[in-house]
């Protein structure tokens, strides 16, 4: 070390290092030295006088440090060094922001956008967001086009017209981020419906029954939706016509139910019975009995959807006998002989009560509070013809083995849980064994039992277990039959976020997240709050349930 | 007196005889007839030897017998039946009464013995100042209140004792002739002389003359010395201030540690409400005066901070010999944020250097730090920890969804949340976006990511040495953005800190000089940097710097913003010194500003800086107003006021706040920015004391009543300035209803205004407020913006600091702070251009106001030392006599504590005494030489 070399004290960040230097070598050498010492790079080195008398601001490289008078300092000279080693990179790759988005894509990001309440139409609004939910009918939609044959008909062209501007209405729902005017869907319906336009006494749009425009809307379309390309563009895996076992148009392919009528004579003994009379009958939805019984008489209490709809499908009526030769009590019996994809469910609260004590009115319309709890899932076994049965058993079956199977393994796994993963992996290629087997014995049993394991319905996966899972309901708010505010309830679609959030296979953890319609306003909301709307207070409670065929 | 008293005499002395029966009260009227009629024996011979007394005085039948000395002497008897009970005015003395009927004869008598002191016989002149005694005393209550009769006898008598004490004579001294009689009777003297001496004033004498009121003044040296020995300091200053001769109280030798601690403290409250300045500034000096001959320095300190002179700072620091006071006091300049520099050649004291330490701050991220340690809240928060979006609750079913999922990134929920992070963890030096890697950084867009690299100075504020290891890798970023953020962040981390090495100048002097080639953001960022970082400094290299950015004037708008922003930059450097300079070139870069620069959305924060210069200077702004009254544009109006009300900012200055109500009464709907100005100047004016704040609630009513959109526009934001950190619940609940309002800004501003009000308390009921705020405006992006940074104010510091001006029991405004505030709320009244622009890094220098809201006490080394304290809500003590409680409701807990803005604290054992007369920040504690613990005894 020269003599006429200075120590300084410098600071740096916690630290605080000694270094001496020349001031003859020159500031860059200082910084190369500093370097050294600290691993700052020498051109990021920047040191700041704390002692009085050094020099101004940043030590600039071009500092004379000769000019300091450095006897006159009094030690320690004190300097403070700023600078780091490390760099800041950006990351590889840049976010996107929502405010850089064009509006169609910034509305699939967003919440769902509503529809604008014309004028007392909750009843359109909420059923609308639950249609825009059945995939197969918007991929229909996008085939349907109106051609000159429909002309000719008024009331088809017109029933066209109401289909086209439903599907505008859905289109617009997906690509705008602020909420529709449904305006040119809500003129057609009252072409086509006269009763949806009617006006109260003060001029005002009536409330309407979100079921009455449901069933409007699926009549309309089944008119025109009927031609088979249109039915086929429906079902994404194709459909054939034994599944279709004579749907002749979408709607019935979607949402028909055929039912089978089993009326037996309950005042003959079993043994020399009249034959029961069958009949074959097309419903687009199941109802839910609340009300116990249709005869009124009968006390049960319904408190679950499934119940209700036991309840609905039998029933006593009165018919002619041939054998007795007069009118007899009959039980009739509904069961469902061809499941459809969707299944529309919807709860009786609404009635006619008679009235017979007073004079002003024959009756009220009445609407029954009493809650009726549903869950997110909707077992239609119980409720079809022994046939559909016999199929769906199968898989039932075979679904229940492989449950037991699992947990077995599971716990088999548990057991051994030194080497969880390679038992895992082994599994899964035994699996896929299984399943391959399983795939080869089903054909194999498939050609064998042609006849047996005839389609429960069009369009409905492979091993069906008559299983449906609930993703929209439209609810009703209100004591009153005749007022009120429909909103709707629909599950979010887990596509848009990027197939994220997959479904394990593993467990039954789901998708939770709903949305909920009020018109223009949505909202998120979660599966629980779905399954708290069965009523029973002067919460919102639901009306309408969808139920879709589980995978 | 009426007879009306004497019966209320005689009811309370009935009062006592009703018993437990209610029937004896027919009785008791019956005894009170009796007593009318029937004088006890002793009042019977009081009466006669009263009345025995008047009429040897008056001589009727001119009987030589009774001589001029035996009337004397009578007269001497009345006296002293008359002294021997007015002591109390409680009840209505019995010579008094008695001598009423009497009372106009007296004055006949007095008025019949005529002619010039020195022509009349010396016995006949000591029987005419003796009688004017008399009267003097009888006119107190039977004279005719507006005559001053009282005062106009006694001084007749005073002019007749001058004659009589030449000739040797041994009557009493006029002295003793005041006092004697009694208390009540020197109070209404007292009064007269006020009056009268405004009397004189105003039929034309001159005021400054003591000539004009000898007679009166002789008087008030007795009077004052009186009062103030008897426990009456109060009096005495009103006394001293409506005869305009204050400074004669420091004449007084009666003023020793007992009394001096009412005198100042009356002297400082009742500044308050003086509305001529040069009597609050009379009345501060004479505290200060007073705290000073008493070597209380620390309270001579404040008084002085309180004069904003800062030449007295030297002078005390030498004169105080403690060197823990000297300690105490640095303090103190550092929480004031005065950049005053120790000089170990005037001062001598080892820790020369140790005591600058203390003025710059330089131990308040350490204090800061072990506050956050002792109340264990050192633990990151996320913004999501503050928006508890989980929690919100719309009609049971609008629950968020899960956050994380893969929802596309909103620039601007993420600048929210940026400065959500940068308020709520400021000071933490930890957090859990900026600090662990910088991927967060690039979660943000342009001015957003300037943001986000300066969240890292607020987080890591104070913390000098530590904040640029840290920030240093962000000033060589490929953004210059980033950049720019970076060079605000060394401003920011340096906020109120003093370091030798001046980092912040070092650094970001060089991104402005006239040849470099920075970026627009860049000079922008460094601007506000240095404003942040040197607020309330006047320090003139940096003022170097900025200077010639005002000046600039190629460039359009750029520049204009530019410009604007270091002019601000400098009214926060220079705050309130009227400096010449900076307020030379403003002006003049402001009347020399083209239309359309004008126009410039940011001209109002070159207004602003010059604003504040003159914060709190009162009338030191005339000059300047009318040189801004001179620019033909609508923004003079606007700057008029805003100067205007900066100037009187904290002064309560009635006169002030009607004119501003006066420039509210147009009814104006576009080119009301003045108007705005005035309403938001209504709040600053009043701000800090108390009654004045109130009267101003009860007019921003009337304003939201009546008046246009513009004004109800600046309500809100008014309200805030009243109530900083200060969450009172009628507020909250008049700025929730405005936060619904359907008027966007109105809105807009009173969700701001909530967040200021609350800032720093983690106020729950804010925090409902504010959360279901988010869910009602949850589609309008610019009002969830709003509530996100209203909600970052809120859990401010975790809840550890406050953004309230006024400190020192409220008694010092701290300028820097306040200028922060004013850029915030200024910036609200355009919300549109400024926060929810691209200006929103503004919002940062709301660091300026930031402070710990703590209390900590250290020992004699400045190591921390925790005592147990009271904390409780303060109450007024000013002008009650003896030992006010000065907290009520309080609870004790051991230091570090918090103190919210209406608490105060007192030591809760005696083990320890305090350095500091207010317990606030940093205090220093000493054992206490006579303390005996408990086992001793």
């Amino acid at each position: 070390m020269s003599a006429d070399s200075v120590t300084l004290e410098i600071k740096w960040g916690k630290e605080t290092l000694e270094y001496s230097g020349a001031p003859a070598a020159g500031v860059k050498h200082w910084k190369q030295e500093i370097q050294d010492l600290t691993g700052v790079p020498a051109e990021r080195v920047k040191l700041m006088a704390k002692t009085k008398g050094l020099w101004k601001g940043v030590l600039k490289d071009d500092f004379d440090l000769g000019s300091v008078d450095w006897k006159s300092l009094k030690p320690p000279i004190q300097v403070l060094l700023m600078g780091s080693a490390t760099q800041v990179a950006a990351p590889t790759n840049k976010t996107v922001f929502l405010e850089d988005l064009p509006p169609e894509q910034a509305a699939a990001v967003e919440d769902p956008s509503g529809l604008v309440n014309l004028g007392n139409t909750c009843y359109l609004n909420s059923v609308v967001q639950c249609l825009r939910a059945v995939s197969p009918l918007r991929r229909s939609l996008q085939q349907f086009q109106v051609n000159s044959s429909l002309g000719s008909n008024p009331g088809q062209a017109q029933s066209a017209l109401m289909v086209t501007s439903l599907r505008e209405t859905l289109q617009k729902l997906d690509s705008q981020a602020t909420a529709v005017h449904p305006a040119s869907l809500l003129q057609a319906t009252r072409v086509v419906f006269p009763q949806f336009a009617q006006r109260g006494p003060h001029g005002q749009p009536m409330q309407q029954d979100a079921e009455e425009f449901f069933s409007g809307v699926l009549t309309t379309a089944s008119s025109v939706l009927n031609k088979p390309e249109i039915i086929k563009a429906g079902f994404e895996n194709g459909v054939t016509e034994s599944e279709l076992s004579g749907a002749d148009n979408l709607i019935d392919a979607l949402f028909g139910l055929k039912m089978k009528e089993t009326l037996t004579c309950d005042e003959l003994p079993s043994s020399d019975a009249e034959p029961p009379v069958i009949s074959y009958d097309l419903h687009r939805k199941l109802v839910c009995n609340i009300q116990g019984g249709s005869d009124m008489q009968s006390n049960l209490n319904v408190s679950h959807i499934a119940e209700g709809i036991q309840l609905a499908l039998e029933g006593k009526i009165e018919k002619h006998s041939d054998v007795l030769g007069r009118n007899a009590m009959w039980t009739r019996r509904q069961r469902i002989a061809r499941l459809p994809r969707v299944i529309a469910v919807q709860f009786g609260r609404f009635y006619w009560k008679a009235t017979p004590d007073s004079q002003d009115h024959a009756g009220v319309k009445c609407k029954i509070m009493k809650p009726v709890a549903f869950s997110s899932t909707l077992d239609v076994y119980e409720f079809c013809t022994e046939e559909i049965q016999k199929v769906l058993k199968v898989s039932r079956d075979k679904a229940l083995a492989e449950e037991e199977d699992r947990i077995n393994r599971k716990l088999k796994g548990q057991l051994e849980n030194g080497n969880v993963d390679a038992m895992e992996v082994e599994d899964k290629a035994k699996e896929e064994e299984e399943v391959e087997m399983d795939d080869e014995l089903k054909s194999a049993l498939a050609m064998s039992m042609e006849e047996s394991l005839a389609p429960v319905g069009p369009g409905l996966p492979e091993n069906f277990q008559g299983i449906y899972e609930l993703f929209a309901v439209v609810t009703h708010k209100g004591r009153d039959a005749d007022g009120g505010h429909y909103m709707a309830w629909v599950k979010a679609d887990n596509n848009s976020s990027g197939g994220k959030v997959e479904k394990i296979a593993d467990t039954d953890v789901d998708n939770e997240d709903w949305y909920v319609y009020d018109d223009d306003e949505v909202s998120p909301c979660k599966t629980e709050d779905v399954l708290k709307l069965k009523g029973g207070g002067d919460w919102h409670m639901s009306y309408l349930n969808f139920y879709r065929a589980k995978k | 007196m009426a007879p009306k008293d004497s019966e209320v005499v005689e009811i309370s002395a009935t009062t006592e005889k009703k018993g437990d029966e209610s029937d004896k009260k027919t009785t008791g009227k019956k005894g009170e007839e009796e007593a009318k009629d029937t004088l006890s024996e002793e009042d019977k011979e009081l009466k006669e030897r009263l009345e025995t007394c008047v009429s040897t005085l008056l001589n009727e039948n001119n009987e030589a017998a009774v001589t001029i000395p035996i009337r004397l002497k009578a007269l001497d008897m009345i006296v002293n039946e008359l002294r021997s009970s007015t002591s109390s005015m409680t009840s209505v003395p019995k010579p008094l009464k008695f001598l009423r009927p009497h009372f106009s004869v007296l004055k006949n008598l007095f008025n019949s013995i005529t002619g010039e002191s020195s022509s009349v016989e010396t016995q006949m002149l000591g029987l005419r100042a003796r009688l004017a005694d008399v009267l003097s005393v009888l006119a107190m209550t039977m004279g005719k209140p507006e005559d001053r009769e009282s005062l106009h006898f006694k001084l007749a008598g005073a002019k007749d004792y001058e004659p009589l004490a030449q000739h040797g004579a041994e009557y009493k001294s006029a002295a003793d002739n005041l006092g004697s009689w009694g208390h009540e009777y020197v109070r209404s003297l007292a009064g007269e002389i006020g009056e009268e001496y405004a009397a004189r004033v105003i039929a034309g004498s001159n005021p400054e003359e003591d000539e004009p009121f000898a007679d009166l003044l002789r008087m008030v040296d007795v009077i004052v010395p009186f009062h103030v020995n008897h426990n009456a300091e109060a009096e005495a200053v009103d006394l001293l201030i409506e005869v305009q001769r204050l400074k004669n109280l420091l004449k007084i030798d009666t003023i020793d540690e007992k009394n001096y601690q009412r005198i100042c403290l009356y002297l400082v409250k009742t500044a308050d409400y003086m509305s001529d300045p040069d009597d609050l500034v009379e009345m501060l000096e004479t505290a200060y005066e007073i705290y000073r001959s008493q070597h209380q320095f620390y309270d001579a300190l404040r008084v002085a901070l309180r004069m904003a002179r800062p030449e007295c700072i030297t002078d005390l620091l030498k004169e105080c010999e403690d060197p823990l006071e000297r300690k105490q006091m640095c303090f103190l300049l550092g929480r004031h944020r005065v950049n005053y520099e120790v000089d170990d050649s005037e001062i001598k004291d080892e820790d020369a250097w140790k005591l600058n330490e203390y003025v710059g701050n330089e131990k308040i991220s350490e204090f800061f730090l072990k506050l956050a340690q002792d109340l264990d809240v050192m633990d990151p928060k996320t913004p999501e920890d503050i928006y508890k979006s989980h929690l919100a609750e719309t009609g049971g079913f609008s629950r968020r969804r899960d956050i994380g999922g893969a929802q596309v990134d909103s620039a601007r929920a993420n600048l929210a949340s940026t400065y959500v992070n940068a308020f709520v963890n400021a000071g933490f030096c930890q957090d859990k976006l900026m600090t662990p890697d910088s991927e967060w950084l690039y979660k943000n867009k342009d001015h957003g990511m300037l943001a986000a690299a300066a969240s890292l100075g607020s987080i890591l504020l104070w913390n000098v040495d530590d904040g640029l290891t840290q920030i240093d890798k962000f000033l060589y970023s490929s953004e210059d953005y980033v950049k720019a953020g970076a060079a605000l962040a060394i401003g920011i981390v340096s906020s109120g800190v003093r370091n030798e090495a001046d980092p912040a100048l070092a650094l970001l002097a060089q991104y402005l000089e006239e040849d470099s080639d920075s970026s627009h953001v860049m000079k922008c960022a460094a601007c506000t940097g240095l404003g942040i970082a040197y607020a309330g400094s006047a320090r003139e290299d940096v003022m170097e710097i900025l200077l010639p950015v005002v000046e600039g004037t190629s460039g359009g708008p750029t520049r204009m913003m530019e410009v604007c922003l270091a002019g601000l930059a400098l009214g926060m450097i220079y705050v309130g010194s009227c400096d010449d300079n900076v307020g030379g070139t403003i002006v003049q870069r402001l009347m020399e500003a083209t239309e359309e620069e004008l126009n410039h959305s940011h001209a109002r924060f070159l207004c602003l800086g010059l604003a504040l210069l003159f914060l709190g200077q009162m009338e030191k702004a005339d000059a300047m107003i009318e040189a801004l009254r001179t620019i033909e544009h609508s923004i003079s109006k606007y700057a008029v006021l805003m100067l205007e009300t900066a100037a009187y900012a904290g002064s309560g200055n009635v006169l002030k706040v009607q004119e501003m109500l006066h420039q509210c009464t147009e009814h104006l709907t576009e080119d009301a920015e003045h108007q705005m100005a005035a309403v938001l100047g209504i709040g600053l004016i009043t701000m800090g004391e108390d009654v004045g704040s109130e009267m101003a609630l009860r007019t921003f009513d009337h304003l939201l009543h009546y008046c246009e959109l513009p004004i109800k526009r600046a309500v809100p934001l008014s309200l805030a300035a009243l109530n900083i950190s200060n969450p009172d619940f009628t507020v909250i609940d008049q700025l929730s209803r405005l936060s619904h309002d359907p008027d966007t800004e109105i809105a807009q501003n009173a969700i701001i205004a909530l967040g200021v009000v609350s800032a720093g308390t983690n106020n729950s009921r804010v925090a409902g407020l504010l959360r279901q705020l988010s869910e009602f405006y949850s589609k309008e992006a610019s009002h969830v913006f709003c509530v996100r940074i209203a909600q970052g104010l809120l859990h401010m510091g975790k809840g550890l600091m406050t953004l309230n001006p006024f400190h020192s029991d409220g008694m010092l405004m701290c300028g820097p702070a306040l200028g922060g505030m004013l850029v915030l709320l200024h910036s609200c009244l355009d919300l549109k251009s400024t926060i929810l622009d691209k200006s929103h890094y503004l919002l940062y220098y709301l660091t300026c106001a930031m402070t710990p809201r703590m209390l900590i006490t250290v020992d004699e080394n400045v190591d921390i030392a925790p005592v147990t304290v009271r904390v409780g809500q303060a109450v007024e003590t000013v002008g009650q006599a003896g030992k006010p409680k000065r907290i009520t409701g309080f609870q004790t807990h051991t230091t570090p504590v918090l103190l919210a803005t209406k608490e105060r604290a007192e030591l809760g054992t005696e083990e320890f005494l305090s350095v500091s007369s207010v317990l606030e920040g940093v205090v220093i504690v000493k054992k206490n030489p006579d303390y005996e613990t408990e086992e001793k005894k």
